[in-house]
């Protein structure tokens, strides 16, 4: 899988890119997942230009569908590795609308994600969950290499705390 | 006159009469509704190309109205608060959210939701969004599709940056904001 990644996103050619890349693994629900993630940085705003995306969850009933949700992971993993600042006061959540909780916005997703399967006939495993959570390594790895510096606490931007 | 007098009367298991007692009564009163009288009024809304008639409160927001009163459950509730754009509709060909659009300001107005942006479903905007297969939970579409086809309204040609500074109102936790932008295009060149 990440053999498969490393091609498809021309891991080699893009050392010369001027874009700041990333990449993250991850397994779980017995399916293995990696993105590797292009980045750039203008004036503090942070743009995350491609995202190339592979997955081993076995045999893809539902070619369509499948490329959607891992379309939808990086997508929803780049607002939350972002922006999702999700904090508790007294045992109530403090974000408790969509007016103080941010969500990624169409202006904010990824230009492009190009999504890839391995072909292999093993019975079908997660493909929900298991793109989801790789997003938030290869964004904090994409940041360092843009910034020098490492994120570990989620989320990585915000109103107050904008990118030197 | 107390407000909550008529109400308490009606109240059977209350067991102690606290109508002078003013500490117990303001304790009972805030159980109450808030109003010196519900004011319901009666409303001719153009809904669709239809006139129909509700009898509502005038602040009830017109998501309630077109979901509660009207059965058109095509609009959706998410945040009730103009922040999501799950409950977007048209007035007089705007998009506008109707969570925060009191019934009030919208009589005699023309109003477009989901099921009757099209006859059989063949907008431009829904036929390129089965194109790109878009939908995944799709519980913010309707909002979305709306959104796009009063954008192609205003702009039938959008760049990138149009689509992204009319439709960044509208949010999705499935993440099908590349799907989106893909068949906005899809159905500007239709």
């Amino acid at each position: 899988m990440l053999e498969l990644v490393r091609e498809k996103s021309g891991w080699t050619a893009g050392k010369k890119s001027k874009l700041s890349r990333g990449v993250a693994a991850y397994f779980c629900h017995n399916s293995y997942a990696a993105h590797v993630l292009d980045l750039s940085v203008k004036k503090g705003k942070v743009t995350v230009e491609k995202v190339t995306s592979a997955l081993d969850c076995g045999i893809i009933v539902n070619p369509l569908s499948a490329t959607n949700m891992v379309e939808g992971a990086v997508t929803d993993g780049i607002g939350n590795a972002f922006y999702g600042a999700l904090t508790f006061k007294n045992g109530q959540p403090e974000q408790n609308n969509f007016d103080k909780y941010r969500m990624i916005r169409i202006h904010e997703a990824p230009k492009a994600i190009d999504v890839h399967f391995v072909k292999n006939d093993i019975a079908p495993t997660g493909l929900g969950e298991p793109p989801f959570p790789p997003v938030f390594g290869a964004v904090a790895n994409a940041l360092y290499k843009a910034t020098g510096k490492r994120s570990y606490h989620q989320p990585f931007l915000s109103e107050e705390k904008e990118l030197d | 006159m107390w407000t909550g007098e008529k109400h308490l009367k009606t109240v059977n298991f209350c067991l102690i009469d606290v109508s002078n007692q003013p500490k117990e009564r303001a304790n009972f009163e805030r159980f109450l509704p808030q109003k010196q009288n519900d004011v319901m009024a009666k409303f001719n809304l153009k809904i669709n190309g239809k006139t129909r008639q509700v009898d509502v409160d005038p602040d009830t927001p017109m998501l309630w109205v077109l979901r509660d009163h009207l059965d058109l459950q095509g609009t959706k509730y998410g945040c009730g608060i103009a922040a999501c754009g799950a409950c977007t509709v048209h007035l007089n060909g705007m998009a506008m959210r109707s969570c925060v659009l009191p019934v009030s300001a919208a009589e005699n107005q023309e109003i477009t939701t989901i099921e009757g942006l099209s006859e059989n479903g063949d907008h431009p905007v829904q036929k390129a969004w089965l194109e790109h297969d878009v939908a995944q939970c799709g519980y913010c579409q309707a909002g979305q599709i709306m959104s796009a086809a009063a954008l192609l309204k205003n702009i039938p040609n959008p760049s990138d940056e149009d689509i992204e500074a009319y439709m960044s109102g509208n949010i999705c936790r499935c993440g099908t904001y590349t799907r989106i932008k893909a068949a906005v295009k899809t159905a500007a060149n239709s």
